[in-house]
């Protein structure tokens, strides 16, 4: 039952454990599919994880291709932040972030 | 013009246009204590571009409300009177700045900086549990038009900096701004809100963005829209004038005492509400 953070849930995914707000109520309950709605009312709630089943559909070559994808736009990125302390956690984690999301971007783009 | 302080920068600019009559009217209604939600609906809907603006934004995905919101009195009772003020309010001061030349600035580009801001802002309050999160949209909104009096004030010393920086832009815009004039956009901008009678929680956002340490009250409102403004540097979302991301201190995020989830949380947030939030403010969005 991994804890996924709640910006890489995806449709489809079944939650395992009951999504609670912070104060305590269900908001959705075990076994339920989460629909992209769902996700952005998690995000709107400030969820920051969820507990699902087995993420579906994970190739291991598109999840290999998928890390190059992120290098690639961590190296396009990173002279952006030259004037940042790159040790600086919110600095590191603000590229690895925007990378992601960039290439989550580029890996929908039709071809 | 040469401005001896921040102060005397925004002295003779004139007062921001009051919000539109509709605004009074609820406000009177509410007083009354006997209005109904629908009552206040109906008072809205004399303003129809105050009417179509609020449905719009209570179906955009800035609120993200699950289910369509068709009515004005369902959208006013979600978002808010108080919160909605708040919106108009930031409109307002977009308009105010309607006639800054396009030499000096891309205002179009200036604004998707500012908006996304607002954005990420509003998202770092929820995490927070803040009680005003539209209070924090308004300070990301307004947040570096201080640059924007520059332009309107000394315009020609403003491209003096604009062109030392373009030359080096290895140190940042603001500490050009501070080492040429003696002040920065942030100072410039706390001075005008002053002025205009903001409450003082979000002057203090504005004013220190570039420097919450130097805060001595709402320390946390001018780190979130300093790490706000962080974020979508890092996203390229527009342009501020600043070339590259802002150096940001470690004890800034830390203050917010937020996990790292929250980051990538605001991150995605703030990329998925960008679009429609700059088609919600600033007209013909491309």
């Amino acid at each position: 039952m991994p804890i996924v953070s709640t910006d890489m849930l995806k449709e489809g995914m079944t939650l395992d454990a009951p999504v609670k707000n912070a104060q305590g109520q269900v908001l959705f309950g075990s076994g339920h599919v989460l629909k992209e709605k769902h996700i952005t009312m998690m995000m709107a709630w400030g969820i920051p994880e969820a507990s699902v089943s087995s993420p579906e559909g994970e190739d291991p070559e598109e999840a290999r291709r998928y890390q190059q994808l992120v290098m690639r736009m961590e190296q396009a990125i990173r002279p952006r932040f030259r004037r940042c302390d790159g040790s600086q956690p919110l600095v590191s984690e603000t590229i690895r972030c925007v990378a992601e999301l960039m290439a989550r971007k580029d890996s929908i783009k039709p071809s | 013009m040469c401005a001896k302080s921040a102060e005397h920068l925004i002295r003779d600019l004139p007062a921001l246009s009051s919000l539109p009559a509709v605004v009074e009217e609820l406000e009177r209604a509410l007083d009354s204590g006997e209005a109904s939600m629908a009552d206040l609906g109906e008072i809205v809907k004399k303003d129809t571009d105050l009417t179509a603006r609020l449905l719009r934004l209570a179906n955009s995905s800035f609120y993200g409300f699950p289910k369509g919101v068709e009515t004005v009195a369902e959208a006013l009772a979600l978002i808010g009177i108080e919160q909605m003020k708040q919106l108009l309010t930031g409109s307002s001061v977009m308009e105010y700045f309607h006639n800054i030349p396009s030499e000096a600035v891309n205002m179009r580009s200036f604004w998707k900086h500012s908006i996304a801001t607002g954005i990420a802002a509003k998202v770092l309050a929820v995490q927070r549990k803040a009680p005003d999160p539209e209070l924090y949209f308004v300070a990301g909104l307004i947040h570096d038009i201080g640059r924007l009096v520059f332009y309107l004030r000394m315009p020609e010393e403003a491209a003096r900096v604009l062109d030392c920086y373009s030359r080096n832009p290895d140190i940042p815009l603001y500490e050009y701004e501070k080492q040429s004039y003696g002040f920065d956009h942030g100072e410039v901008a706390g001075e005008l809100l002053k002025k205009w009678d903001f409450p003082n929680s979000l002057i203090h956002a504005v004013k220190y963005h570039h420097r919450p340490a130097l805060a001595e009250v709402y320390y946390t409102h001018s780190a979130v829209i300093s790490v706000a403004d962080f974020i979508v540097h890092g996203l390229d979302f527009g342009n501020s004038g600043e070339t590259f991301v802002p150096p940001i201190s470690a004890d800034t995020w830390d203050r917010l005492d937020l996990p790292m989830s929250a980051l990538r949380n605001t991150i995605k947030e703030t990329s998925s509400q960008f679009e429609d939030t700059v088609g919600l403010f600033l007209r013909n969005a491309s």
